[in-house]
């Protein structure tokens, strides 16, 4: 009878991955963006698709979100805040019980619209801030003025209480600045993340990986005790360990307990995904989520059916996605060369820290 | 307590999943699971019932003694109706 006041995420989301419930997912409403990212993955976000989903149509596919198990909801885009009808779509989601967060650049987000999201009880707001300085921001985004106003925003969440976090993708252009954004967000009391992976263009243009960082570059972030991964930590017989449960585990969430949806109805299993499991126009989200071939392909898919990585020692320290994986070598179970190149530079980086410890003890 | 109205807090998440209701509390953005009767008594918590009719309906539906029932009901209803937590609210019957 007696409740479990304990924190539960973890297993609520093993909950939803045994059940294949859609737990969490993204809802892309736009492809529109007031801002011009030079790694932004959205192609023609200059201008909202004609074909974008309407209010009712967003609405029908909440209620269908809701009736599937769908408990945490993310509106994003492009920018989320350029369709005018964002917040009262996110009211409709919170009459429908789900717990809603938004990742925007903060640009459109005043006074007014802070005391709003406070009245709507988001959960949280995720805003992009790509350095810790206007030069660096605004020459990321190609916009004058973008890293003021972010910065506002993030402030005028915090002084009505909603939950505000940084969001930095981290790459050649901003890495210099990383550690101040760290102590930006500290001075800020917000929490942040930092995300070193630069992808392709969602029509496969592979132009803006010559953004990502360089390995140098790439492992001093990974030795930073507060952005490593827990993996960095492991000694050899831990690893060996790790690898051998992650043989049998899914090869990510997405198609198992996530999703994305975007601006025109297609269901993918992420953002990166290139192909659709299906249209919302078409066809019902229950369908397309427990019919499609494509989550099927995905959900019966472990690392070692992997031909190229299931031997490899490496396997727990290494990112591999799906979505990059098909996008770089036209197939989603291949090994390909960022990751396989990412995972031996963590390698270094974690036997760097034992020789460290080793020679401190 | 038995003759006061039990209503949800709009502002909290949730979704049952196989007879488990997840919760997400607005006041502290943590997330709280219920058993499959303190889900039931989640459930009947739509503004339409009092404790009271609550205490009944667990009483007619599980294997307890009205006694235990109330008991049981009311430490959950007031667990949860904590100013803390504040996932239930109490009103007074129409």
């Amino acid at each position: 009878m007696q409740d479990q006041l304990i924190p539960l995420l973890y297993r609520a989301d093993q909950v939803a991955v045994d059940k294949r419930i859609p737990y969490s997912v993204i809802f892309e409403v736009t492809r529109h963006c007031n801002l011009d990212c030079r790694m932004c993955y959205v192609v023609g976000h200059e201008s909202a698709d004609p074909e974008e989903l309407s209010t009712d149509e967003a609405k029908h596919v909440l209620d269908q979100l809701a009736q599937a198990g769908t408990l945490r909801l993310s509106f994003s885009g492009g920018e989320p805040f350029l369709r005018a009808d964002l917040l009262e779509l996110i009211a409709y989601a919170k009459q429908l019980a789900f717990s809603v967060d938004i990742m925007t650049n903060g640009i459109l987000i005043g006074p007014e619209t802070a005391k709003r999201l406070k009245k709507l009880v988001v959960w949280q707001v995720s805003i992009s801030l790509l350095g810790a300085t206007p030069e660096t921001h605004d020459s990321i985004t190609g916009r004058k003025g973008s890293f003021t106003r972010a910065l506002n925003a993030l402030k005028l969440l915090r002084e009505e209480g909603v939950r505000a976090r940084i969001k930095t993708l981290i790459m050649k252009q901003n890495f210099h600045e990383y550690k101040q954004i760290i102590d930006l967000a500290k001075d800020l009391g917000v929490p942040f993340s930092m995300d070193p992976t630069v992808s392709s263009r969602n029509d496969g243009d592979t132009d803006t990986l010559s953004m990502n960082l360089t390995d140098d570059q790439f492992k001093e972030l990974l030795a930073n005790p507060s952005l490593g991964p827990r993996t960095l930590s492991l000694n050899g017989d831990e690893l060996e360990a790790n690898r051998k449960v992650r043989l049998d585990g899914y090869l990510c969430k997405a198609g198992i307990s996530f999703c994305d949806i975007s601006w025109n109805g297609d269901v993918r299993p992420c953002m990166q995904y290139p192909e659709s499991a299906g249209n919302l126009r078409e066809d019902s989200f229950a369908d397309i989520w427990n019919e499609s071939p494509l989550f099927e392909k995905l959900r019966n898919a472990r690392r070692t059916h992997l031909p190229d990585c299931k031997d490899c020692a490496l396997l727990p320290l290494c990112f591999r996605c799906p979505a990059t994986a098909l996008l770089e070598k036209g197939d989603p179970f291949a090994a390909y060369e960022t990751a396989c190149h990412r995972a031996a530079l963590m390698e270094e980086v974690r036997f760097a820290r034992i020789e460290e410890a080793s020679i401190g003890s | 307590m038995l003759e006061k109205m039990l209503n949800r807090n709009k502002d909290v998440a949730w979704r049952v999943i196989e007879n488990e209701a997840i919760l997400i509390s607005a006041e502290d953005s943590m997330l709280h699971s219920l058993d499959e009767v303190g889900t039931r008594i989640w459930e009947l918590a739509d503004g339409s019932n009092t404790v009271g009719a609550i205490v009944e309906k667990i009483f007619e539906e599980y294997e307890v003694d009205r006694e235990t029932a109330e008991t049981d009901v009311v430490e959950f209803v007031t667990n949860l109706a904590s100013e803390k937590l504040g996932l239930l609210l109490l009103s007074q019957s129409e």
